[in-house]
């Protein structure tokens, strides 16, 4: 009575773990909440299955420092994401690779945007447009090539300080220097020589949020991205142009700023972060003039194009300034006023990067191969299935059971751990069907030579598996080592293909061990359970794949 | 005792006809067979699919390639403001002309390698228009079909290396696994030295027979080819395991067997399994190899012909290696003592169980 209670809890656990299996396969694409958190259950194809781009870079400078690599990864990633590709991946390899999987995209161009090295860096004179992070706009450096000369006639003066606006982030000079800003209350009252403030602590200024107007020291502020309202010009495609009409004016370009002194430093004041930024010598005067001049007024950071700050002049900078802003008070502002120091450190990649492969695959060619792979499966599966049953019968049946099982909890196991499908990753799953079988023939070989030693059925099936244990996990073991090195090997040449085919097969071996082992198993046992009296089947060798006259040749020629 | 299937008698003859089928084969892999594809030498190789039945010339895919690429060059030398990319494009075609080799796969696929391409530069977008305008409408080429792939000098002499590497950090993994697993056993290095010596045989096999086919038809080993050389390297001890399994087990339950009949027993008890495990990964290779896709189908034929391989080396050639020492055959083999072997020395008596 125990036994039949220990069979019938472990197929109670095989049902369950099939059920959970074929929920997560049959139920399509799909992301689910469970327990509070999200699973993502979709399929993740490989560039050979959908089609896109994949390019692996080096940096031309062997002694890249890490942080260089980081921040040419984040600009990249910037620049990609604004491509609309799925699911991008940019992954640091090495320590000085990169590398850039953009499925779905085909467009060459696009991809020469992403990844060439022409990041431009500028900082913009916004007038009185209030510009939000991400707006993308058009400047005079890029237009025409123009840079602010300190003279006036060339950079629309006369522009009031009204800004309207919820959300700046103000620039205010940094520590000692012999301008600083006003203890201004209000925005646009901040006047240059309203003195010396040289203690960073000393200088407060307006904060120019509504919500927030208290002045945090350091001059406070508020950040990117709120209000979208206040473009107030007109957005020709290409950009938005400053309230004449025109492309805004650019004031100083990431050339000219001192990578050295850009950095990120505590608020003076509130627990939070600031940005701290140097303009190189040859160009402190034009900044300073440019500051002088539009002071309350707004000045944009801008990278490719678009803008990664916007923030309210409330000083006089020369060759340093600090932005800083109430949102980076937490830790999660930390990390965008970090972001922030990459940006203005490394405007442009600051690795020149070398392609050193890439591939790029047809977006029609994918569904064709997914089409072919599934008849292949079908097939193989088929041959498997029908060799099984007609060579062992009734265990054979069971094995097929069994693999079908294998096949559900495999691809449910590829969906939640997110394996990569690729071609190749589909040919180790096929591969693996065939060797999920492998176990089940080493046992039921073992079986057939119980019986033929005169055991009874039920004996004869557990001396089966234990007598066959030992070689399915020396052979697993070692095929598992095997998909290590594959692993390792794929992973370094930075391919998804080896790295899935890698991965199918070890999770098709490891799950092949449970099917193959536990599930039949249990099978073979509530058989006997079903039938009642192993008597019964005793004479049943048939059943058992054993032929009356070969089993008779065979024991003359066993003993 | 009735006399069963002795195969162990006739071990010189399995090692002969394995040196017989791997022979030809290192012949060809000497004659420069193996074709590296650019994952090992670099350049760029381009899928190119046409309608079925109006695939050109291999000869005009090649022309229209390299005069396009000619004529861009050219007009790229004039360019004022050339970018880094463009600059080592062009060094690199003053140091070795473009070279375009077009090759007929199945399906109205066609692989053309050619110099490498440079992905910064407008080469890539020139070479397709140049493909679109001669074969588009009268071949059915599609330049959203286009596959390529780009492999820079840097990346192919250390995927050329990591192939060796992986290659030889497989086998010592496995040596070393079996020498653990079989520690019990006497001599447990021996064991895990023949299921070596399989691999190699099998390793010889699937080389000899790609250099073969790229002797005669051109066909390339590429990075994905030395993945299924690793999978048959772990398929090939995966057998030579099953076989050794059972030795260590015979070896325990009929203490005082002379180890050629105690090899060949187990070489019998498990033939039939070992052939039924190889059947069933052959039916699904086979399936994947007649309808899967056609990029995969080299790699679907490497692991194919190295599973049969496997299959042959671990019931034929490991177990008889290991039956050959155990007997000191190799040093008569090999006219180191003149007298034949060792008379059997207790050392080469039957193993007692290790338990």
């Amino acid at each position: 009575m125990h036994r039949v209670r220990n069979n019938l809890l472990a197929l109670l656990g095989i049902a369950l773990i099939v059920a959970v299996a074929a929920w997560i396969v049959f139920g399509g694409n799909r992301t689910e909440n469970i327990l509070g958190g999200s699973l993502d259950l979709s399929v993740k194809e490989g560039l050979d299955l959908q089609g896109g781009y994949q390019i692996l870079l080096q940096a031309r400078d062997n002694n890249v420092t890490a942080d260089r690599l980081q921040a040419a990864r984040q600009i990249i990633e910037k620049r990609v994401n604004g491509l609309g590709t799925n699911e991008p991946s940019i992954t640091i390899q090495g320590n000085n690779r990169i590398s850039v999987e953009l499925p779905g995209v085909t467009d060459e161009n696009a991809v020469k945007k992403a990844i060439g090295s022409t990041g431009r860096l500028e900082f913009i004179d916004a007038g009185t447009t209030q510009l939000n992070t991400g707006d993308t706009v058009q400047t005079t450096y890029c237009t025409t090539g123009s840079l602010y000369q300190a003279a006036p006639n060339l950079c629309g003066t006369g522009v009031t300080s009204s800004t309207t606006a919820t959300s700046t982030t103000s620039t205010t000079p940094s520590t000692p220097s012999n301008e600083a800003i006003g203890p201004g209350g209000t925005p646009g009252a901040t006047t240059p020589g309203a003195t010396t403030g040289t203690t960073p602590g000393a200088t407060a200024t307006a904060a120019t949020t509504p919500g927030a107007t208290t002045a945090a020291a350091g001059g406070a502020s508020t950040t990117p991205g709120a209000s979208p309202t206040v473009s107030a010009t007109a957005t020709p495609a290409p950009g938005k142009l400053n309230a004449s009409n025109q492309p805004f004016q650019t004031v100083i370009t990431g050339d000219q700023l001192d990578p050295a002194k850009i950095d990120i430093g505590f608020a003076d004041t509130g627990g939070g972060y600031k940005v701290l930024f140097g303009v190189k010598a040859d160009a402190t005067n034009t900044f300073s003039n440019f500051t002088s001049q539009h002071l309350g007024q707004q000045m944009a950071i801008v990278l490719d194009g678009q803008v990664i700050s916007a923030a309210t002049i409330q000083g006089v900078i020369s060759n340093q300034g600090e932005i800083t802003s109430p949102n980076w008070q937490t830790a999660a502002g930390k990390a965008d006023a970090q972001n922030l120091v990459l940006q203005l450190k490394y405007g442009s990649l600051p690795v020149q990067l070398d392609v050193i492969a890439s591939r790029k695959v047809g977006a029609t060619l994918g569904t064709d191969s997914i089409d072919r792979s599934l008849i292949a499966g079908i097939v193989g599966l088929g041959i498997v299935a029908a060799f099984m049953i007609l060579y062992f019968r009734l265990p054979g049946l069971l094995a097929v059971f069994a693999l079908v099982i294998y096949s559900i909890i495999n691809f449910a196991l590829f969906k939640l751990l997110g394996v990569v499908l690729t071609l190749a990753g589909i040919a180790g799953f096929i591969l693996s069907i065939g060797m999920a079988v492998d176990a089940n023939v080493l046992i039921f070989a073992r079986m057939k030579e119980e019986l033929r030693l005169g055991r009874s059925i039920e004996r004869a099936v557990e001396e089966g598996f234990r007598n066959a244990w030992p070689s399915i996990r020396d052979s697993n073991i070692s095929t598992l080592i095997t998909c290590g090195i594959l692993y390792w090997f794929g992973d370094f040449t930075g391919t998804s293909t080896i790295k899935g085919f890698a991965l199918t097969l070890a999770i098709g071996v490891l799950c092949s061990m449970f099917t193959a082992i536990t599930v039949t198993h249990t099978f073979l046992r509530l058989m006997f359970l079903i039938t009642g009296s192993q008597r019964h089947l005793t004479r049943g060798g048939w059943w058992f794949g054993m032929n009356r006259t070969r089993r008779q040749a065979e024991e003359v020629q066993q003993v | 005792m009735k006399k069963s299937l002795d195969l162990v008698k006739h071990r010189w003859t399995f090692i002969v006809i394995s040196l017989v089928i791997i022979l030809p084969g290192v012949i060809f892999i000497l004659l420069g067979g193996l074709r590296a594809s650019i994952d090992f030498t670099g350049g760029t190789s381009w899928d190119i699919y046409f309608n079925k039945d109006k695939v050109p010339a291999g000869a005009d895919i090649e022309n229209t390639l390299k005069s396009a690429d000619a004529t861009f060059i050219t007009q790229l030398q004039t360019k004022p403001d050339k970018n880094q990319a463009e600059l080592d494009l062009l060094a690199q075609r003053q140091r070795q002309a473009f070279q375009a080799i077009a090759q007929q796969s199945d399906n109205g696929l066609v692989v053309v390698r050619t110099g490498q391409i440079f992905d910064n530069t407008d080469e890539k977008t020139v070479l397709t228009n140049a493909l679109t305008q001669k074969f588009g409408t009268a071949n059915g080429f599609d330049p959203q079909k286009l596959g390529l792939t780009t492999s820079g000098p840097t990346v192919a002499g250390e995927v050329t290396t990591r192939s060796f590497v992986a290659v030889i950090l497989a086998s010592i993994g496995i040596l070393a696994y079996l020498a653990y697993a079989f520690r019990k056993v006497k001599r447990p290095w021996r064991y895990g030295l023949c299921a070596i010596f399989a691999m190699v045989h099998d390793v010889l096999v699937v080389l000899g027979i790609f250099a073969i086919l790229g002797y005669f038809f051109g066909v390339e080993i590429d990075s994905l080819f030395v993945t299924a050389l690793l999978t048959v390297i772990g398929f090939s001890v995966h057998d030579s395991i099953v076989v050794f399994d059972r030795i260590r087990e015979n070896q325990i339950r009929t203490p005082g067997e002379p180890f050629d009949s105690l090899v060949n027993h187990s070489l019998v008890q498990t033939l039939v399994r070992s052939l039924n495990t190889s059947l069933t990964v052959i039916f699904t290779l086979s399936a994947l190899y007649l309808f899967g896709g056609a990029t995969v189908r080299n790699f679907v034929l490497a692991l194919l012909i190295g599973i049969i391989s496997g299959t042959y080396s671990s019931i034929f050639n490991a177990s008889m290696l290991l039956v050959i020492w155990e007997k000191g055959e190799f040093r008569r083999f090999f006219g180191g003592r003149k007298n034949g072997p060792k008379t059997d020395a207790p050392t080469r008596q039957p193993v007692t169980s290790a338990r």
